[in-house]
């Protein structure tokens, strides 16, 4: 009997699928969790690395949209319809199947398959994947329940939007227009709503997909008071000694080798130079990042809590990421009065980061948050692209708990794995009858439920191309391409898996590589329908541009009313003179 | 009296103006880079290599000074787009290696190409070129194609090369490659020997910059002519001619249709279609 039962018992485990969980942050750079190297306590997902996988060398897009493409689908971010933000897009390229910055109708995405496998599926956060036409929404792509933000961002605290491109930060739920609680804060909210799906179906006992793309740490950066005190003192001797001793520690846990050297980017500032007064501002703001991630990591330690409650914890996958390096970009001259002005913001000391406020934390504490790498994000360096990411719970074999894979492995891959995890086959190209893009990422189980070392060879490619910036990795090489008025402009090749910090540039060494990988991109390029930027391309002022144009009816009409008034009061004048 | 300066002033401002903006379509009907309307192949998977020099100065013999020349733009861009928009993977390669000086006045607005234009926002191919292969490091059977681009500096390097004669042999024996070039370019293919240590292109059909297009632009000075050259090698030289040979153009594939070469900056179209419809056919 005994034997039997437990026999029976183990049959069912066998049997039994894992729920997933996705957990995404928003700009979160490469050593800014304490698993990582970071000086910013993130107990929960310590935890997480700690009884999972963590990956050192698992890169994304260097932007948002584009890594979430790939995410939900396998597919190509450009192939996906989603080459880059739909709001960065130039008009010649908003003509392209490949440049809608929505995902295209023949992508599937793991949500479907998911679901249409008996799962599930949930979604809770930022979507920035398209709204507008109601068959864009994630309702509609796979997701039976849904808390979404559409747009690139939005503040924490309310539906003001932090850009004057949006009027106001919408939010849907089920694919509804949806009003924000009094008490709103993005992280707690976010949690809140993905455990109030997975217990409005536990009873059932299928198995959940919840997909939580969180909106920390994406500008603007805010948190609640109580979190950003923690950090005041941290960040006073400023962005040097934290890029030194993210280094140090990634260095000491084996992220990166013994010898790699350090990116000094000509866009960080000498602390030295800035004011006593420029000094505490810019210790604070960091404060209010770091405090933006601590806030999310004790609200991910809610979520665990609960599935550790509701005795799903030990069956769950859990996959934390972010979707890109950290934001680099700071609103300052004309651009800020207008943003603090039109959208009523302010960015005052004594209440940064609280309601109300707009925080950036600018390029020189960018490079920090992705130290030891240079770069960041919207770029095509390491910093831009290369994140955390740790893989939790049972599909990771024992002995890798707690280790670091140094595979390669890219955000498409993500899709094929959690399918595989599911059981659900690769579609190669046809779904339930239609063509679709199929999946170009690779599964990652071999790393995750073996001790395979990895899943490409040292002739298989990973390239990327987002507004002009470009990269492309072979082996154990890199080449990237970065423009704009703080870069070359011009191609380089790394060794990456010695160089991660990308200093010394090898092609004059190396011209027959150089020339091979420059091959495999125009190869990407062909495949993957590229189209290039013009050459004065700037991504920030297209982003106004489109804004403009989008805002156009509004600023129209203000123009009608005024000149209206305008004429009625001179008819009036005259009329009684 | 005024008036009738002002109208004379503005009316060759418009005559001039308007001649500036026809510049371009005037060279173009007379000759100088004609479109190709022939067939086209794809050779996906086919690999092919532009050759280059790495002299970049149009001296007198026995001085270093001298007006910026090197490749002529067109002559590899055209090629190399040609090319790659036929599915090719293509490789840079070049005398020495390094950086490959590009003739500027390969980029006067009223005769540079579609495919200069690409190429001066290309930062992929400006890399390839910053960074050219050196011949002496290349393997040059592993492609199907080789092509070699002219300008004038490859009338002081490509002839010399022991071994870009020694490599277009090997490429000739040991692999199927067709093997070309246009204008200078062909100088390199002057010093291959064959397996008894006789000229590869004796009695071979080929063409290359007319003397008269040399004498025409007042080059002269260059230390070897590729009309001239190959007929001291025993090749079988062709040409067409018109009243500035820098208008004319023609294209040899020679008997063995291993070799195709093409007269002049304006043949490049032409002789890469015809290598990748050649190499197409086994």
């Amino acid at each position: 009997m005994s034997e039997s039962t437990s026999e029976s018992a183990t049959s069912t485990d066998a049997a039994k699928r894992p729920n997933i969980l996705v957990i995404l942050a928003d700009d979160l750079g490469y050593t800014d969790l304490g698993a990582y190297g970071s000086e910013i306590s993130t107990p929960n997902l310590d935890d997480l690395a700690q009884q999972g996988l963590r990956f050192s060398k698992y890169r994304t897009a260097p932007s948002c949209a584009p890594t979430r493409a790939m995410l939900m689908s396998g597919v190509d971010s450009h192939r996906a319809g989603v080459a880059n933000i739909a709001e960065a897009l130039t008009p010649a390229q908003s003509h392209s199947p490949f440049y809608q910055g929505h995902l295209r109708k023949d992508v599937v995405t793991i949500a479907t398959q998911l679901r249409d496998a008996g799962y599930h599926t949930y979604m809770a956060g930022k979507w920035h994947l398209g709204y507008k036409d109601p068959a864009l929404r994630p309702i509609n792509r796979g997701f039976e329940q849904t808390v979404m933000m559409p747009y690139s961002g939005g503040d924490n605290w309310s539906n003001k939007s932090y850009l004057p491109l949006y009027e106001k930060t919408l939010w849907f739920e089920n694919g509804e227009p949806y009003e924000l609680p009094e008490d709103f804060y993005s992280s707690e909210f976010l949690v809140d709503k993905a455990i109030a799906q997975i217990d409005s179906n536990r009873a059932d006992g299928k198995p959940f997909f919840t997909y939580l793309p969180f909106m920390a740490v994406h500008m603007p950066m805010q948190a609640p008071r109580k979190y950003t005190q923690k950090y005041l003192e941290t960040y006073r001797q400023g962005w040097d000694p934290i890029r030194s001793q993210r280094q140090q520690a990634a260095k000491a846990m084996g992220l990166v080798p013994a010898d790699a050297a350090m990116k000094h980017m000509n866009t960080t500032a000498e602390w030295a130079t800035l004011s006593e007064e420029e000094q505490r501002y810019n210790a604070k703001r960091m404060a209010v990042y770091a405090g933006m991630v601590d806030a999310m990591d004790v609200h991910i330690g809610r979520l665990l809590q609960y599935l550790k409650d509701i005795g799903e914890y030990d069956n769950t996958v859990i996959v934390f990421t972010s979707d890109n390096g950290p934001e680099p970009n700071e609103i300052t001259g004309p651009q800020r009065l207008l943003m603090l002005k039109l959208l009523d913001y302010t960015d005052d000391y004594e209440t940064l980061g609280e309601k109300g406020s707009f925080a950036t934390i600018g390029p020189s504490f960018a490079s920090a948050a992705a130290a030891p790498l240079g770069h960041y994000k919207f770029h095509s360096g390491e910093g831009g692209m290369r994140v955390p990411l740790v893989v939790s719970g049972p599909a990771v074999a024992d002995v890798l708990r707690g280790q670091i894979s140094h595979a390669t492995a890219y955000v498409k891959d993500l899709a094929p794995t959690l399918l595989e995890l599911a059981g659900v086959a690769d579609h190669r190209g046809q779904y339930r009858g239609r063509a679709v893009e199929p999946m170009t990422g690779r599964s990652l189980l071999p790393l995750i439920e073996q001790s395979a070392t990895a899943v490409y060879g040292p002739e298989d490619t990973i390239a990327y191309e987002i507004g002009g910036n470009a990269a492309l990795i072979k082996g154990d090489y890199k080449i990237t391409f970065n423009r704009g008025p703080n870069n070359d402009g011009q191609w380089h090749l790394y060794h990456i898996e010695r160089d991660p910090g990308e200093t010394t540039p090898l092609e004059q060494q190396e011209p027959a590589r150089f020339a091979e990988l420059l091959s495999d991109y125009e190869t990407y390029v062909r495949d993957n329908g590229v189209l290039p930027v013009p050459p004065d391309y700037n991504q920030r002022r297209q982003v106004t541009r489109n804004a403009v144009k989008q805002r156009l009816p509004q600023i129209a009409l203000f123009a009608g009313l005024l000149l209206a008034g305008v004429a009625a009061l001179l008819l009036w004048r005259r009329r009684r003179g | 009296m005024r008036n009738k300066l002002l109208i004379a002033a503005a009316g060759l401002t418009v005559v001039a103006v308007a001649f500036a903006l026809l510049l371009p379509t005037l060279l173009h009907k007379a000759g100088l880079h004609p479109e190709y309307t022939g067939d086209t192949v794809a050779l996906p998977g086919k690999r092919a290599l532009v050759i280059t020099t790495s002299h970049g100065t149009l001296n007198a013999p026995g001085e270093t000074d001298g007006k910026a020349t090197g490749v002529f733009a067109s002559e590899m861009t055209v090629p190399y787009y040609t090319f790659l928009d036929g599915g090719m993977q293509v490789d840079i390669a070049s005398i020495q290696g390094g950086e490959i000086p590009v003739d500027p006045e390969s980029f006067f607005y009223a005769v540079r190409t579609a495919e200069d234009e690409r190429y001066l926002q290309d930062a992929v191919v400006q890399a390839k070129v910053k960074n050219s292969l050196r011949i002496d490091e290349v393997d040059f059977t592993r492609y199907d194609i080789i092509f070699m681009a002219g300008g004038w500096g490859a009338a002081y390097d490509l002839g010399y090369s022991d071994a870009l004669g020694r490599k277009v042999s090997e490429a000739y024996y040991d692999s199927s490659a067709v093997i070309g070039g246009v204008c200078h370019g062909v100088l390199g293919l002057i010093k291959a020997e064959d397996k008894d240590g006789k000229l590869l292109i004796a009695g071979r059909r080929m063409t290359g910059v007319s003397d008269k297009q040399i004498k025409e632009l007042g080059i002269e000075v260059t230390p070897q002519h590729p009309e001239t050259e190959l007929r001291k090698a025993g090749a079988e030289y062709e040409k067409q001619t018109a009243f500035r040979d820098i208008f004319a153009t023609h294209v040899v594939v020679d008997d063995e249709r291993r070799f195709v070469t093409g007269q002049n900056q304006n043949s490049g179209y032409e002789t890469a279609h015809q290598m990748m419809a050649i190499a197409a056919k086994p």
